[in-house]
């Protein structure tokens, strides 16, 4: 038995495929490939498959992830070269390393900060663009929307069936604009996992509403860049030095 | 001229909509080629949603011959849901090619598939999202051609307006055939009268507008007349008669989204020996034709290998009935086990279950089994000619009980000609005599469960029953609540069925003539599309298209034919005489069955043609004379 973290990319089309499709899709490119995968036991065996965390549909990824347990050893360079060659376009393996064999954490456990990058595609809503494309009043609304001492936002929740108001300001380790690009672009390092999440659509809602500016989801492009873990030293370090 | 390319429209709507997917392409299998270098672009159409679609393998067959054939590019198309229809209508975005997102329109050819009825408005629906003419009179020259195939075309009638020509049986070889002749015509540039003329003299193709219907003064039709001379008389369905010589889809496109059969697919054979009289696959797709073992087991090892699909399946009319069943299962068992991955078996017959067979299957993955005794007592069963007893039923689920299955659904129809209440009352006895078998087993009490499942009978074109009445609407709801009161009072039963407006407007257009085309147009005028969806389903707005088409739809349902009086879908030979099926139909009245043509020729009538396999093993047998003679041989 042998357990490997795998990243991959997500972009293009195949950000409309959901968490469910792409599970679907690993386990059929394992079988391409003829790599073995350890199963489950149970009433319904399933391939011992996980993910680090799941993306929005409609979000790119540059830095997905993914831990799988096999019946034999592999060669981590071997299995990249076996699976890239049964992926669609848009999807691509950047990158295998091995796993503790007793790891006790799945990667999903241990994620705990994401970067994400956030695009307006300039071509869509003209008006849209040239307002965020006033970097110099962008940067002010930045500045004093993060002064904030917290920031309210409320959602209604199904489980408990009213309006429930969240601080997100914790969740914000950084929020900025993109130097020298075409196009309006964000960037922002948020808590993910189980120790705090904001959806990156979430915070340029609530910008947007706080800076007066006008903010359709569908005229931008989300891309997730990095996940991240936490040592036990409190360094935040990118998911493919897991070891789990 | 370059096609155009869409790409950018379709994906500013996909953030929006349901199932994104769907409209995605790109799945691993699929084919991407520069559509401007194709000599001919294909637009394989499937009237329905993605998901069912792409569950269908005559989809995959075609997207493979086609692209397999010199010069053509296949992409296919799909109706969109809804939502994206709504916001495509919206935006002006046409109708848009899977693969290239090419517009519809741009296609040289549109060949529609037609499973079912009430898919026809689908049709209509998607000719107008590309912006192309309904009707095949009002379309020009540089309109893509549109043409159609698959069993509903049997009857070509109803849409034969909107279908400038139909491909009938087997579609393999008549599909390059067609194909290379509209490559030919771009090359020498014919106009498009000119082409169709010469396409109704390739065997197996029918050009409804070469033909005119003719009807007496009480409304019957009375024949086809031909409009050009060398239209063919009769049009004589295509039959691959060698399985084994045709190219069959080892990279079949697999879906990235859950779609309703997700699954690798091999073909077993195609017919059926059995002769059941509602059947109309049973009839239209004779002769049995089997695909060897070795290539059937060939093509499970390539597809599962190019698809890494974790669950295989056989199709096949009767899987049981082919011919070396238990040792193909036995070696196709072994190699899934060894890959992960579960077999099904669907489309088994209660009377040659093998409980070895069913073993096999059963230790990997224990799913459902579904049986379809279709009818509940056995004199409605020989009117039917579904040759199985009670014993059989009982038997094969009590095997199926023992293997450890805790669910079993069994399938009946209800409304068949001659059918009493008693008829009715058998399927609640037989259910509860199946749900009484497990209870007997204190441990099962409880946990098992059966459920009766009932359709409602359409008189197909081209069967015994072709000539018979339907019940009306309200009588089959009448039906629905007597046996729905009668399951009550059965424990561990559970009951489905099936809508009865949808079977009468089925009934309508499985035996409609060129007439109905009318209401079919009015209806999708007044907003019907996806009338197999009961969400979407409208029989308010059928009605009023009937009515404002002066269609009386229930001469087409509702009323028994004259035995001699000219059917619709006569200009379509599908191989079997109508003097077969009306002897068919005498003995179905008699309740006297016919037996199996494996046991001895029943002289349908294909050996007119072809050389039926079954004929051949059956005379170096030295079975038995047949029961009734062999008619115009």
């Amino acid at each position: 038995m042998a357990r490997y973290l795998l990243k991959f990319t997500k972009t293009g089309n195949l950000r409309f495929i959901s968490h469910l499709d792409v599970l679907r899709l690993f386990q059929r490119a394992f079988k391409r490939a003829e790599i073995k995968l350890n199963y489950s036991q149970g009433f319904n065996p399933h391939a011992k498959i996980g993910f680090a965390h799941p993306l929005s549909l409609g979000f790119e990824s540059r830095a997905e992830y993914m831990d799988f347990e096999t019946a034999f050893d592999n060669d981590t360079a071997e299995l990249l070269e076996k699976l890239n060659g049964q992926m669609p376009e848009g999807m691509s393996l950047t990158g295998c390393t091995s796993l503790k064999e007793t790891g006790r954490t799945a990667a999903a456990a241990a994620v705990t900060h994401a970067d994400y990058r956030v695009v307006c595609r300039s071509a869509v809503d003209e008006e849209e663009t040239a307002v965020w494309n006033e970097r110099e009043r962008v940067k002010r609304a930045l500045d004093s929307f993060l002064g904030q001492g917290s920031i309210i936002t409320t959602k209604y929740s199904k489980k408990k069936r009213r309006d429930v108001e969240t601080d997100i300001r914790p969740s914000i380790i950084s929020f900025e604009q993109s130097e020298g690009t075409d196009s309006p672009e964000l960037r922002m390092r948020l808590l993910t996992g189980s120790n705090g999440n904001l959806n990156p659509q979430v915070l340029m809602t609530e910008f947007a509403k706080y800076a007066g500016k006008r903010f359709h989801p569908q005229n931008w492009i989300f891309v997730r860049e990095e996940i991240y873990f936490t040592d036990r030293s409190g360094e935040v370090r990118p998911l493919n030095e897991f070891e789990g | 001229m370059k096609m155009t390319d869409l790409t950018e429209k379709v994906e500013t709507l996909l953030a929006q909509v349901d199932k994104p997917a769907s409209y995605m392409g790109g799945e691993w299998g699929s084919v991407m080629r520069d559509e401007n270098e194709a000599e001919l672009n294909y637009g394989f159409c499937f009237p329905d949603k993605y998901e069912i679609g792409m569950s269908y393998l005559g989809l995959q067959i075609i997207y493979h011959v086609l692209n397999e054939t010199e010069g053509v590019y296949c992409q296919r198309v799909f109706a969109p849901g809804s939502d994206m229809e709504a916001l495509m209508r919206e935006t002006g975005l046409p109708l848009f090619t899977e693969e290239k997102k090419n517009p519809v329109s741009q296609m040289d050819v549109l060949g529609f598939t037609l499973q079912y009825e009430l898919s026809f408005t689908n049709i209509l629906n998607m000719l107008d999202l590309a912006g192309i003419p309904l009707k095949s009179c009002d379309r020009g020259e540089e309109d893509p051609l549109v043409c159609a195939g698959g069993n509903c075309s049997y009857n070509p009638e109803p849409l034969a307006d909107f279908i400038d020509f139909y491909m009938i049986g087997d579609g393999e070889d008549v599909l390059v055939e067609t194909a290379q002749l509209m490559i030919e015509r771009k090359r020498m540039g014919y106009s498009r009268r000119e082409l169709l003329e010469k396409l109704c003299q390739v065997p197996g193709v029918y050009v409804p507008s070469l033909y005119e219907p003719e009807y007496d003064e009480t409304g019957r039709m009375t024949g086809h007349r031909k409009l050009f001379p060398d239209a063919p008389d009769t049009v004589v369905k295509r039959m691959i008669m060698d399985m084994d010589s045709v190219s069959y889809p080892l990279n079949p496109i697999v879906p990235f989204m859950d779609v309703v059969h997700d699954r690798s697919v091999i073909e077993l054979f195609r017919g059926c020996t059995r002769g059941c009289r509602f059947c109309q696959a049973g009839i239209i797709c004779r002769p049995i034709r089997e695909r060897s073992a070795e290539k059937v087991k060939e093509y499970a090892e390539a597809q599962l290998k190019n698809t890494g699909y974790d669950e295989m399946s056989l199709l096949s009319l009767s899987t049981s009935d082919y011919s070396k069943i238990e040792p193909l299962v036995t070696d196709l068992m072994s190699m899934c086990r060894s890959r992960e991955t579960g077999l099904s078996l669907p489309s088994m017959r209660l009377d040659s279950f093998s409980p070895r067979v069913l073993d096999e299957i059963s230790t990997f993955r224990k799913t459902g089994l579904t049986f379809a005794p279709e009818a509940g007592t056995q004199r409605m069963r020989d009117v039917i000619n579904k040759n199985i007893s009670e014993e059989d039923i009982l038997s094969a689920t009590k095997q199926a009980i023992e293997l450890g299955y805790n669910n079993i659904k069994l399938y009946f129809m209800i409304g068949l000609p001659g059918e009493t209440d008693e008829d009715i009352a058998g399927i609640a006895d037989i259910a509860g005599k199946i749900s009484w078998i497990a209870r007997k087993d204190p441990e099962r009490r409880g946990k098992f469960n059966v459920t009766v499942s009932v359709s409602n009978f359409v008189p197909k074109a081209d069967t015994p029953f072709q000539w018979a009445g339907q019940n009306t609407p309200e009588e089959f709801d009448r039906k629905h609540y007597l046996l729905r009161d009668l399951l009550k009072k059965k424990k561990g039963v559970s009951y489905q069925y099936h809508g009865s407006d949808t079977s009468f407007l089925e009934a309508v257009f499985a035996r409609g003539d060129r007439r109905t085309g009318k209401s079919i147009l009015r209806a999708f005028e007044l907003g019907c599309k996806f009338d197999s969806w009961s969400e979407s389903f409208d029989y308010g707005k059928w009605l009023q298209a009937f009515e404002e088409t002066g269609v009386d739809p229930t001469f087409y349902s509702q009323r028994t034919r004259d035995r001699d009086e000219y059917l619709p879908w006569e200009i379509i030979d599908c191989g079997v005489t109508k003097k077969y099926m009306l002897a068919e139909y005498d003995r179905a009245m008699a309740a006297t069955v016919t037996h199996d043509c494996r046991e001895g020729c029943t002289g349908c009538g294909l050996r007119r043609f072809v050389e039926c396999p079954v004929y051949e093993k059956v005379k170096l047998s030295d079975v038995s004379a047949p029961e009734h003679a062999p008619s115009e041989m």
